[in-house]
């Protein structure tokens, strides 16, 4: 068994291809509960990819904001450049509590797909960008074609995610991030959402949003629905418009919260983030 | 399993440990090098009780696996215990009675110091730090009691 450290996204590709390798980022999903599920992990060897000092940058691009696989949570809440995308931030500073978010990566909140996951609920209302580096090259993938389902995923078994891409539209316009949970602490979402919103005086241009822990994957509506937010809101058209989302979402009853709950909650929720971004209370 | 020679960089000694390399560095630090400061309460990350710092930040380590820390500076409680600033928190937390059970104490204790470090994190708000540290007796009001009054010791105020 070897545990490797990389130094770059090539040497990662090398050995990769060569040990065929378990990626482990910040192992906050990975290492819970251990002993116990250390027997259901099939890992002959690892890939710590954590040194990678190419996958810790947040930059500002061209195409919009850049954050590498490895960046962290606790990364995220406290850099400037994330005053573009807010929501991200509100999303990252949720996430467990300091000591998961000094270790937590964005790269394995996508990679593992939960569908309570937070910082997947912001991209995914951005359609955000995932690319992704392998053995036979580079590809990118908007959000939507990357997460499957409830822990699946379109990485090929020799590939890594590298960054995530938020487009430039979605930066420096209001935006919110809300998630409804029973203790606010160390906690798993029962409903949370994402709303982006772009308005000149009381008309509203465009909106996207996102709905997380409601279905199998982020809930974003099919485009001709999605473009029924535009024009003066008023309280009609966002009850209308919240229940969209709930009649997209599909989710589950568990310890937490029913389904019917949830999808209550759906409405609920989209409604509140929406008028907070738009001004309305 | 293999057994592994790992190289931990514990409270600034070089520690050679054998062993699997996934196995929890806070099984590391409380069986192979007899730390016991640092305890284990859920190995699920949610508790807190198993905080160390890693090169300055708080984490849980019973989520870290010992080789992840290879190359890093471990510190745990043990060693914070020998610093002035470290003895004025113990010494306030004993007037507020901040310690009940005494279970949460030492990952708390470890965050609290962690935070004072750099107060302003967080807004400057203690009890967003304590998030990830779960006490099950005190209410946490003796706490944040105690941070305050090291602070107010300091001349400061909060921010
Ligand atoms: C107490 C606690 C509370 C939590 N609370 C929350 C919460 O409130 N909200 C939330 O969203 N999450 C929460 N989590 C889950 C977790 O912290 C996040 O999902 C985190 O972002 C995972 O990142 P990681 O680096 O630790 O992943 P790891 O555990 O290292 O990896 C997770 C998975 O992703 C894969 N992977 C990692 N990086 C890559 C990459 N670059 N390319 C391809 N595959 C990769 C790994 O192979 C693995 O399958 C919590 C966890 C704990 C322990
Ligand atoms: S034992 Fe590590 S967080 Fe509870
Ligand atoms: S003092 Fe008992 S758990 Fe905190």
């Amino acid at each position: 068994m070897a545990w490797l450290k990389p130094k770059s996204v090539d040497e990662a590709l090398k050995w990769m291809e060569e040990y065929r390798p378990k990626i482990v980022c910040g192992g906050t999903d990975l290492f819970v509960d251990w002993h116990s599920r250390k027997g259901l992990v099939n890992a002959e060897h690892w890939l710590d990819i954590q040194e990678i000092s190419e996958l810790k940058q947040i930059q500002m691009t061209e195409e919009g904001l850049s954050l590498g696989a490895a960046v962290t949570a606790s990364q995220i809440w406290q850099d400037d450049k994330l005053d573009a995308f807010p929501s991200l931030r509100q999303a990252a500073r949720i996430v467990g509590g300091w000591q998961v978010q000094n270790r937590a990566s964005i790269g394995g909140n996508v990679a593992n797909a939960s569908p309570a996951a937070d910082m997947v609920v912001p991209l995914a209302a951005a359609r955000a960008v995932i690319r992704l580096s392998g053995v036979n090259g580079s590809r990118s993938l908007p959000i939507s074609d990357f997460i499957l389902g409830p822990r699946q995923t379109a990485l090929a078994p020799d590939e890594m995610i590298t960054s995530v891409l938020v487009p430039k539209e979605c930066l420096h316009v209001p935006q919110i991030f809300m998630r409804h949970d029973q203790r606010g602490a160390t906690d798993i979402s029962i409903v949370s959402v994402a709303v982006i919103a772009k308005s000149s005086g009381d008309q509203l241009e465009w909106a996207r949003a996102a709905v997380g822990a409601a279905n199998a994957v982020p809930v974003i509506l099919p485009e001709e629905q999605e473009a029924l937010w535009q024009g003066v809101m008023d309280e009609d058209k966002l009850t209308r418009m919240s229940e969209l989302y709930a009649a997209s979402s599909n989710p589950i009853s568990d310890v937490r919260a029913s389904a019917e709950y949830r999808r209550a909650m759906v409405k609920v929720f989209t409604a509140r983030a929406a008028r907070q971004v738009l001004g309305l209370n | 399993m293999h057994e592994h020679q790992l190289n931990l960089t514990i409270n600034g000694c070089e520690n050679k440990v054998s062993g699997d390399v996934t196995q929890p560095l806070a099984d590391v630090i409380r069986e192979k090098l007899g730390l016991t400061g640092t305890k284990i309460g859920c190995r699920t990350g949610e508790c807190g009780a198993c905080t160390v710092l890693i090169d300055g930040k708080p984490v849980v380590s019973c989520l870290v696996p010992a080789a992840s820390a290879e190359g890093h500076d471990v510190v745990t409680i043990e060693e914070l215990s020998q610093k002035d600033d470290f003895q004025r928190l113990v010494q306030s937390m004993l007037e507020t009675g901040g310690v009940q059970c005494g279970f949460c104490t030492p990952g708390i204790m470890v965050t609290l110091w962690a935070w004072l470090q750099d107060r302003s994190l967080f807004g400057g708000d203690i009890s967003s730090a304590l998030k990830n540290n779960l006490c099950r007796c005190t209410g946490y009001q003796s706490i944040i009691a105690a941070v305050e009054q090291v602070i107010a010791e300091e001349g400061g105020t909060r921010i």
